[in-house]
């Protein structure tokens, strides 16, 4: 492993991506290195994408304070209440579970749907008029 | 976002088409456009009533009939560049229209007005609002002569996440 390498483990509790906005999420963060980082991070973020591009929001960043070379740290977050995800004619809203090596930015990503009956909303593509 | 929301008091909601300068320079030229006024609260989370008043002055242009709905869109912008500069394309897309009043003004009225309400399903979207794209809800208010859409204004609000038990 060179001096750069890491391997990074993201897990979540039960292997759920699906929540109810508002949800408890429990996991834990693995990674593996030959020196241990300057640091690590969870964050909590969701894109906005349509044809011209995509709009990124960090919703929470969750430092792992004095990470060691190899370790595993379980953590609990309590997801937001929104926005919902959803995909829709022109959009799609995803929400995603980053964890963050520093420096570099090495990461691992849990792609996640966060709304109402945890299940994606798909919008009507096909609206009638009143 | 917290998990409950405030009730807002109905309040002028301010139109999307903004400017008072091209009222004041339609009105100046003889020709003002129809002037609308919407009562409502400004935030309205998804799964409650929303309540709304309105008024609309359309003076001496034949209209037939007048709608007012609550309309959620998704709006997608994209930046494209040519020689001639670089211009913004917007896409709007709506998802659904929940009529709140209908009106026909009698013939030679200058005004009609109304109130209705209207829920907007729990299981829609809230607004979301990004540098690119976006989730918009608006009260929008149409008027027509006959089958030939006449004016057309959108009232923006913002709809919350449902409260949840």
């Amino acid at each position: 492993m060179s001096p750069a390498a890491i391997t990074l483990e993201l897990a979540i509790e039960h292997g759920r991506t699906a929540f109810e906005p508002g949800a408890r999420l429990g996991g834990a963060a693995s990674w593996s290195a030959s020196t241990p980082p300057r640091g690590m991070e969870l964050r909590l973020s969701w894109t906005l994408t349509g044809k011209g591009g995509r709009d990124l929001r960090i919703a929470e960043t969750i430092p792992l304070p004095q990470p060691g070379a190899a370790e595993r740290r379980p953590f609990v977050l309590t997801l937001p209440i929104g926005p919902y995800s959803f995909r829709g004619s022109l959009l799609t809203l995803a929400w995603a579970l980053d964890l963050v090596a520093q420096p570099g930015e090495e990461t691992t990503r849990v792609n996640l749907i966060i709304a109402p009956r945890h299940q994606m909303i798909e919008l009507p593509h096909d609206v009638p008029r009143p | 976002m917290s998990a409950t929301h405030t009730v807002l008091s109905p309040r002028a909601l301010k139109p999307a088409s903004g400017s008072g300068v091209a009222r004041w320079f339609r009105a100046l030229v003889g020709r003002p456009a129809p002037r609308a006024q919407v009562i409502a609260p400004t935030q309205v989370p998804l799964g409650a009533e929303l309540a709304v008043s309105w008024r609309l002055d359309f003076g001496r242009r034949s209209i037939t009939n007048v709608t007012v709905a609550l309309v959620g869109s998704e709006v997608a912008r994209q930046r494209l560049s040519a020689r001639t500069g670089i211009s913004i394309v917007t896409e709007t897309h709506p998802f659904v229209t929940l009529e709140i009043d209908r009106q026909m003004p009698d013939h030679g009225a200058r005004e009609a007005h109304g109130r209705g309400a209207v829920r907007a399903p729990a299981a829609l979207v809230p607004t979301v609002t990004g540098r690119l794209n976006e989730i918009a809800w608006a009260v929008v208010i149409e008027a027509a002569h006959q089958a030939e859409l006449v004016w057309r204004d959108e009232f923006p609000l913002v709809a919350l996440p449902a409260v949840r038990p």
